[in-house]
């Protein structure tokens, strides 16, 4: 398990440092890897987030993510950019007799990235440069099943693995680095999501529902590589998670969406201890699609949300929720017998009491489409 | 295309920056202290080491050090009795005026194991200093130009049948380096020359310096690091104190000595980690061979102070306390020119080790 989790972060984590508020809790709750629903604000339920999402789908939809994410942070006057490009998420549906679906997908669901300095310290000869890597990732597969045309329930299995390292550097002020201290995590859980849709051709109405799960988070400590501390298993209990959807389609160019998701992380336990920093979460987002030209979409849409920890700032008293408010714009490009190319852009400005980050988000789909269809053999061709 | 070319390079200049933003989502920086260590036991003793790997020769006396040079030379036992004249050549490194004397050599050595009392590994000589048969070779001078001395013809059967080489021994007070068998084209070489005007040059295959000091047994309860006649300090400092999860940041051993003899401005000191118990074995505990720390001595600088970063020592006996046997200050190599410093055992100035150790940081579930 270790190995795999070791493997997947390597594979995705290509460089480090996507936000400053991602060192507590589980970290940032990744959005779904899709640039068209990010585009859209990402209504959870009205994407691929829910397995009950694909009443329609007449070909098979193979769609893979890469993101580039700069983020600036500011504190009491002070300013750091960071950067993060790397592939976000793999996504399959594929069309089965009596309009079944099969799903799966990769995908990131929690990022663990960072990199940040500290202050130089009175009395010492070091800095300390932490960098943090790794996150946790979803392996999902599951079916969905449309009804009448209008209704489509869907199920998955969702494999949580993953890993982070956090590397605590001691640099010395006179140049190089003296020692280092790395915290491995490895993250293994599982969990089910169930998902529902009833779609017509103005309304739309999306459901999805996962249970809470528990998840086993093994760390290891190792001090300035030399001394291996013992390992510590910690069981992280998640909350329930709901999402809602509904999507509105005025005109014929039209298509509006809203989307709900609530987490009640307050009931988050580690080792079936309530842990104070964790709040009940929600996002709340309405975005809208207009064809300018056929096939050529514009999209645009507003979130905000709650994270779902609290910052605690060591160098104040007070504990603070981290507010985002994100705008988010993009297109599709269709690509003759293939599929389409999806873009999308986002601006998210996060806050907490002494720290706020301006993060930018370039997501980039590259979605295909085929038809399994059945061919008569000819002889000659 | 300028103006976007300036964002690029100032975007990338904001992210080059190391300003801590963020840091304090970390919760409170792990902890961190400062102790300051003096030795616990301390000890010196003095040794005879083998002297064969300088790269020169030194001759001469003074007040507290003797250095005798020892020479071998291939030479053939046949023929001797059309030698008519036997030179010796050798080609100082420095200026100097050192009368000398020069007699063979009756026991045999070894370069790499020769000392003031031992001929080699295992044998001692008869009279510290060199055993040596009562035949003076010559007697002679040595200064900057006198590189050609003649041996004493009578004495030749002697030289060659019965004698380990040769001893140069200083006659006054001075000190005159010379080069040794490993200086290309300069190595000492011993000539002969035959009836019919032939001549035969044989170039020394083996040599070393052996020295002594007069002060060896002065000052019992001195610490004291030297060359030349090897002082060594044995400190032991428990450390018992800093957890084995602790990230030593810094160790610096420190102290400020004395000079009592020396030969160069600068004062090559090391720090040796000692594999065994000296309170078990004394001065023949063993003790590493790596060094764990150096620092060059310049006593005519203002901050006259010794200062060895011994960081890694002290973090690998916090992680292994068991290896911490103390540490042995040496000269640093122990045959290179001749100096003594002494140590003082308190004060200020006495030996004291400080190290700033950090706590490990917590996980992401403890902050």
């Amino acid at each position: 398990m270790k190995r795999s989790a070791l493997i997947i972060t390597a594979s995705f984590a290509l460089l480090a440092g996507q936000s400053f508020f991602n060192m507590r809790g589980l970290g940032e709750l990744t959005p779904l890897a899709n640039a068209r629903a990010a585009s859209l604000a990402n209504p959870a339920a009205l994407s691929l987030t829910n397995p009950g999402i694909v009443l329609n789908l007449s070909k098979t939809n193979l769609s893979l993510t890469m993101l580039g994410a700069g983020t600036y942070g500011t504190q009491e006057g002070s300013g750091r950019l960071i950067g993060n490009i790397r592939p976000a998420g793999f996504h399959v549906a594929v069309p089965l007799p009596t309009k079944s679906r099969l799903l799966a997908g990769i995908d990131q669901r929690f990022s663990q990235d960072f990199d940040v300095w500290s202050e130089s310290l009175s009395g010492t000869n070091y800095r300390y440069h932490v960098v943090g890597k790794g996150g946790i990732y979803n392996f999902r597969a599951g079916l969905a099943q449309a009804l009448f045309d209008r209704f489509c329930l869907g199920l998955e299995y969702h494999r949580l693995v993953g890993g982070s390292h956090e590397n605590w550097q001691f640099r010395l002020t006179e140049g190089g680095s003296s020692s280092t201290d790395t915290i491995e995590i490895d993250y293994s859980a599982g969990t089910i999501r169930a998902g529902a849709s009833f779609q017509t051709r103005l309304f739309s109405l999306a459901a999805t529902y996962e249970p809470g799960f528990s998840m086993t988070c093994h760390r290891f400590k190792r001090v300035h590589g030399v001394v291996t501390d013992s390992v510590r298993i910690y069981q992280v209990r998640l909350p329930h998670t709901i999402l809602l959807g509904i999507g509105i389609s005025p005109i014929e160019r039209l298509a509006v969406s809203t989307g709900l998701e609530l987490r009640p992380w307050s009931r988050a336990t580690i080792n079936d201890t309530p842990v104070s920093d964790f709040r009940n979460g929600w996002r709340g987002s309405v975005g809208a699609e207009y064809e300018l030209f056929p096939n050529y979409p514009v999209r645009l849409g507003y979130s905000h949300q709650t994270w779902y920890y609290d910052v605690r700032p060591s160098t104040l008293l007070v504990v603070a929720p981290i507010q985002e408010h994100g705008l988010h714009l993009g297109t599709s490009i269709p690509i003759p017998k293939f599929g389409s190319l999806d873009l999308s852009g986002e601006l998210l400005f996060r806050n907490s009491s002494n720290l706020s980050e301006t993060a930018g988000r370039l997501m980039l789909s590259l979605v295909y489409f085929e038809t399994w269809a059945k061919r008569t053999r000819r002889w000659g061709y | 295309m300028t103006r976007i070319s300036r964002l690029l390079v100032t975007l990338l200049a904001v992210g080059c920056t190391t300003l801590p933003t963020g840091f304090d989502q970390l919760g409170p920086p792990p902890e961190s202290r400062t102790i300051t260590l003096l030795p616990d036991s301390l000890d010196s003793y003095s040794k005879y080491v083998p002297l064969g790997d300088a790269a020169e020769l030194l001759l001469g006396r003074d007040d507290q050090y003797q250095s005798r040079v020892l020479i071998k030379f291939p030479v053939k036992d046949s023929a001797l009795d059309s030698v008519t004249t036997v030179q010796l050549v050798l080609y100082p490194a420095d200026s100097g005026l050192v009368p000398f004397v020069i007699r063979p050599c009756s026991t045999n050595w070894s370069t790499a194991a020769v000392t003031w009392r031992m001929a080699d590994s295992v044998v001692q000589w008869l009279t510290p200093g060199g055993d040596y048969w009562h035949l003076d070779l010559a007697q002679d001078t040595l200064t900057k130009d006198s590189l050609i001395i003649n041996l004493d013809r009578r004495y030749l059967d002697t030289l060659v049948r019965s004698a380990y080489g040769i001893i140069l021994f200083p006659l006054d007070t001075g000190f005159i380096h010379l080069r040794s068998s490993t200086a290309t084209g300069t190595p000492p070489r011993l000539r002969f020359t035959f009836l019919d005007n032939g001549k035969r040059t044989y170039t020394a295959t083996e040599d070393a310096h052996i020295v002594d000091t007069f002060q060896l047994n002065s000052g019992l309860t001195d610490l004291l690091v030297g060359s030349g006649v090897a002082f060594r300090t044995y400190l032991y400092f428990n450390i018992e104190s800093i957890t084995a999860a602790a990230t030593v940041v810094s160790a610096e051993l420190r102290f400020q000595p004395q000079v009592q003899y020396q030969r160069n401005d600068t004062l090559p000191v090391s720090v040796h980690r000692l594999s065994e118990s000296y309170s078990a074995k004394g001065r023949n505990a063993g003790f590493s061979p790596g060094i764990s720390a150096s620092f060059r001595y310049v006593p005519a600088d203002t901050d006259s102070i010794v200062r060895l970063d011994i960081r890694n020592l002290v973090q690998f006996w916090t992680a292994n306390p068991d290896s911490n046997h103390g540490i042995l200050l040496m000269a640093q190599p122990e045959w290179t020119d001749i100096f003594r410093i002494k140590l003082p055992r308190t004060g200020s100035a006495a030996p004291r080790l400080t190290v700033q150790y950090v706590l490990p940081p917590e996980d992401r579930f403890q902050r």
